[in-house]
């Protein structure tokens, strides 16, 4: 007996935790969520490697997309263009967000639910209209601001130019400032404000308790702002759609959509795929660098037992200047596409302002819209408004309480599989499952050309951003909280409920009411699994746009906003309950 | 002849021939099929809402076919993909035993003959349904139903144009240059070096000088941008509807055919063969076939079907034959088929046009 123990082979132990039903119900779910989420990406992986297309039986597998796509320099080029655009993008969201955040978060400004609705509003605003009218604004030949610059101030030749790297990071950047914002506004509300009174009372200014405490507390916050950020830089499609192929500038989205969607031949998915296999990668690599931060997560706990009400920071004479900052940028960022959109809505085709315009102002556009498609849309897309924020941020709960609280091994690749969904291009994505669920699910369950289907890669696509939100407030709720409950006799389910819940809270509701806003709006997961049974409003209208009808596509994204009044009333209402004291 | 007596005499022709189709009996195997739709009750159509009306065709159509054949359909449309990529969904559907996203499928010539090889729509004894307009000219394979003309040319902001372009060199004046669009994967640029027209080498060639003239890429659809001057022209467009429809919304805008490509290819029907509604899918193609099914498609996209001599792209086309002095070839699917030289020209050519700086 002795020497059978002895001379049998080592087998590494797992040392599974100890979880109670609450908890094992949590992996469950988590491992099986998991277990979806990472076909799609290994779909695109293999047809990377397939020759022919996927309705082409019999076909080898071999290098042969990815010596054609790397073997081709115009793809460098494509690829140095879309880092230009993402590091742009990424500079000017976090340069416009953070501050606003700051601001609302963290200091005495007034009418702060003004500031958070007009933030939300804007991202109602569709990307094709922000960037339509930023080109004319800036366009070298018809941009405003260009016109002015030569005729009323002397200038040779137009000095700005929309159609460029820069310019796209610009006006991409302005349109995901919101996301920047509620990103840190999160963290922002969370810190532990006695950290800042005691910098204060050791006589520090407000400059350097900004540097020195308020900045290094919220940098896992801002850092998963700035990855959210720039990989939505890199995947943007419809802004570099309008600005940069009007200028010869390719990056990777559009490259991807002229393989993907030509207008003229077959779909090249092989060669997207071998170029989507650098999106992985850079997912990889994002999320391990994501992963070494949690690993100090202790660094960032400021939520405590102990008193935790955010101080607020007197503005004083430095108040106008805030407001100033916020109104150039809702200038810039809002006002300006929502009046392009009015604008557009009215002409019968789109001109720039004159009195010869003015003359051909009417509602026919509203007239012709097909209020068939409208209703259905509008049916579609509020049902999964509301169903898709709920079931992402249930699963978000689990991946993040298993990701970080749980002692399960090999814990930390659920947290990268859910950053997965977010780092793959929304198209790549799309096409992974619609070939999952035609090849392998629609024979167990139908789930092609419903309702249901786009639930389903919903969910999976905004469990990236959810899981972001939860994680980094879970990190900074310290664990003494839940010790403390569990010591009391309190179950996985119980703690989750009673302490982790009431304290995710504030960042729970921000995150639904955003994870909304964002399904309420998405197009391109929309766009190819679309039939007419779960057609949505956002493709009704990217629809009609496409094919040259801007003035209706421009009518129904203003019904489409007012459909948003309630969703915006409540808010506005969420916001007031959760802890902003208007002008205190 | 002169445009009034044209149009009048373009007139008499339509007006004989509705009273004419109305007056006509149904052949027996066209009351078949209306009552074989009937029962399937409904059509579904996908595809984009600049074509053949979209949503606003969709129900001139229910009202034109439920009059015409006493049928109790209700056509629903729905905004899909470019053309190639609903073709793409029908052959992943069927090959995996699922419907058809659309009962009918409208695609170019070149997308018809790329998903010839899957066999993926139904033969039908359409002559049967129209003697008189489902002829051996307007049916290709028994199968793919003609159903507008794409003549290939290029429009353009007429306000703007810093001189009228009369054909394709033009583009290559200096004034035009940084002025142009053209769409990315080089539409017609098959059609322009076929053998038929300029043939691949004066066509690549070209590209090459005419790649550094062009300014930035436009879709088809986007007239808008020409109507701003954003660009002054897109060449070469997909076909004269997108043009014709802006111009139709006042848009001051110009379309010319391109004179050296002596070209006519087509858009055609086709219905799937895992359609949810095959029968009334057919009586839906065949339609578009009549009288009245064109002159909807002519009063919604501005085209029609120039094999029909009372429409309006037959008189168009006579005009521009007879100014360039010799006959268009129809290039239909067969055509688009042999047209290796051309096909092969247009990657090279997108290649050219996307890689220039």
């Amino acid at each position: 007996m002795a020497d059978a123990t002895l001379t049998a082979p080592r087998v590494s132990r797992i040392n599974w935790p100890q979880l109670d039903p609450s908890g094992w119900a949590m992996v469950t779910v988590t491992i099986a969520a998991s277990a979806i989420i990472v076909v799609p990406p290994i779909i695109v992986l293999l047809l990377s490697f397939r020759e022919g297309r996927p309705i082409d039986p019999g076909q080898a597998y071999s290098f042969v997309h990815y010596i054609a796509v790397f073997g081709d320099p115009f793809i460098y080029r494509v690829l140095l263009n879309t880092l230009g655009v993402a590091l742009t993008t990424l500079v000017v969201a976090l340069a416009f967000g953070a501050p606003a955040a700051w601001l609302v978060e963290r200091t005495d400004l007034k009418c702060k639910v003004v500031v958070l609705t007009l933030m939300t509003l804007g991202l109602l605003i569709p990307g094709f209209a922000t960037a339509m009218g930023w080109l004319f604004l800036m366009h070298p030949r018809i941009g405003l601001f260009n016109a002015l610059a030569m005729q009323v101030l002397g200038f040779g030749a137009a000095p700005f130019n929309i159609a460029s790297i820069i310019g796209m990071g610009w006006v991409q950047g302005l349109n995901l400032a919101p996301i920047g914002f509620i990103m840190t506004a999160a963290v922002l509300r969370a810190i532990d404000p006695t950290l800042e009174e005691s910098a204060q009372i050791s006589g520090a200014a407000l400059p350097a308790i900004t540097r020195r405490v308020t900045l290094p507390l919220a940098w896992p916050g801002i850092l998963a702002a700035g990855i959210y950020i720039f990989t939505i830089g890199f995947a943007a499609f419809d802004v570099p759609a309008i600005i940069g192929w009007s200028n010869k500038i390719f990056t990777f989205s559009t490259f991807l959509v002229n393989e993907l969607a030509p207008a003229d031949g077959l779909p090249a998915y092989g060669p997207a795929a071998a170029l989507s296999t650098v999106m992985i990668a850079l997912a990889g690599g994002l999320s391990w660098w994501y992963g070494r931060l949690q690993h100090q997560a202790h660094r960032f706990q400021t939520v405590t037992g102990k008193a935790y009400r955010p101080r607020l920071i007197a503005l004083g004479k430095g108040a106008p200047w805030a407001w100033l900052f916020l109104a150039v940028y809702f200038t810039l960022a809002k006002l300006l596409p929502l009046a392009v959109t009015v604008w557009a809505a009215v002409l019968p085709y789109f001109q720039l302002p004159s009195s010869e315009a003015l003359a051909s102002v009417s509602l026919v556009n509203f007239q012709r819209i097909p209020w068939d498609l409208f209703f259905t849309g509008a049916r579609n897309t509020l049902f999964l408004t509301v169903a898709t924020p709920t079931l992402t941020l249930a699963l978000a709960i689990a991946f993040s309480w298993v990701a970080l609280r749980s002692k399960l091994p090999g814990r930390g690749a659920f947290d990268f599989v859910a950053f997965l969904p977010h780092a793959i291009p929304n198209l790549v994505f799309s096409i992974g499952v619609l070939l999952f669920v035609i090849y392998a699910v629609q024979r167990i369950v139908p789930l092609y050309g419903t309702l249901w289907l786009l639930l389903f890669l919903f969910v999976i696509a905004r469990l990236s951003y959810a899981t972001r939100m939860t994680n980094g407030t879970l990190l900074q709720v310290h664990r003494d909280l839940e010790e403390a409950a569990t010591v009391s006799g309190g179950a996985s389910g119980t703690v989750l409920r009673s302490v982790l819940l009431p304290l995710l809270t504030p960042t729970l509701i921000y995150a639904w009411l955003w994870t909304a806003l964002l399904t309420f709006r998405e197009l391109t997961l929309a766009v190819l699994l679309t039939t007419r049974d779960n057609l949505t409003l956002p493709v009704v209208v990217w629809s009609i746009w496409q094919d040259g009808g801007f003035g209706k596509a421009a009518a129904i994204t203003l019904l489409l906003m007012a459909l948003m009044v309630p969703l915006i009333a409540l808010y506005w209402w969420a916001m007031r309950r959760t802890g902003l004291r208007e002008g205190a | 002849m002169s445009r009034l007596a044209r149009m009048t005499a373009l007139g008499v022709i339509t007006a004989s021939l509705t009273v004419a189709t109305h007056a006509q009996a149904q052949t027996a195997a066209m009351k078949e099929l209306a009552a074989a739709a009937d029962k399937e009750g409904a059509v579904l159509l996908t595809w984009s809402s600049d074509s053949l009306g979209g949503a606003e065709g969709a129900q001139k159509f229910e009202v034109a076919i439920n009059k015409a054949y006493g049928t109790h359909l209700k056509i629903s449309w729905t905004p899909g993909p470019a053309m190639p990529n609903v073709g793409h969904n029908i052959a992943m559907a069927a090959s995996n035993g699922l419907q058809s996203p659309t009962d009918v499928y409208l695609g170019f010539s070149r997308d018809m003959g790329t998903l010839l090889q899957y066999d993926l729509f139904l033969k039908a004894p359409w002559k049967e349904y129209l003697p008189d307009r489902l002829t051996n000219d307007v049916v290709d394979h028994a199968t793919f139903i003609k159903v507008q003309s794409a003549t290939l040319g290029f429009s353009y902001n007429k306000k703007l144009a810093p001189s009228e372009p009369k054909e394709l060199v033009d583009f290559l004046k200096p004034e035009w240059k940084g002025k142009i669009s053209t769409t990315s994967f080089g539409a017609g640029w098959d059609q322009i070096a076929a053998t038929d027209a300029w043939g691949p080498d004066k066509a690549i060639a070209f590209a090459e000088k005419f790649a550094k003239q062009v300014a930035g890429f436009m879709r088809c659809g986007e007239t808008e941008r020409l109507a701003t001057g954003e660009f002054v022209a897109l060449a070469t467009d997909c076909s004269d509807g997108p043009a014709g429809a802006a111009i139709k919304r006042g848009a001051p805008l110009g379309r010319a055919i391109e004179p050296t490509v002596p070209l006519v290819s087509y858009f055609y029907l086709a219905v799937p063969k895992n359609a949810v509604h095959p029968n009334a899918g057919k009586l839906f193609a065949a339609f578009t076939a009549t009288v009245e099914g064109q002159k909807i498609i002519r009063d919604e996209t501005t085209t029609d079907l120039d094999i029909f001599p009372e429409t309006a792209e037959h008189a168009k086309l006579a005009d521009v034959e007879k100014e360039a002095g010799r006959q268009f070839k129809r290039a239909d699917i067969d055509w688009q088929i042999a047209n290796k030289a051309g096909n092969d020209a247009q990657k090279k050519i997108a290649d050219i046009i996307q890689h220039s700086r």
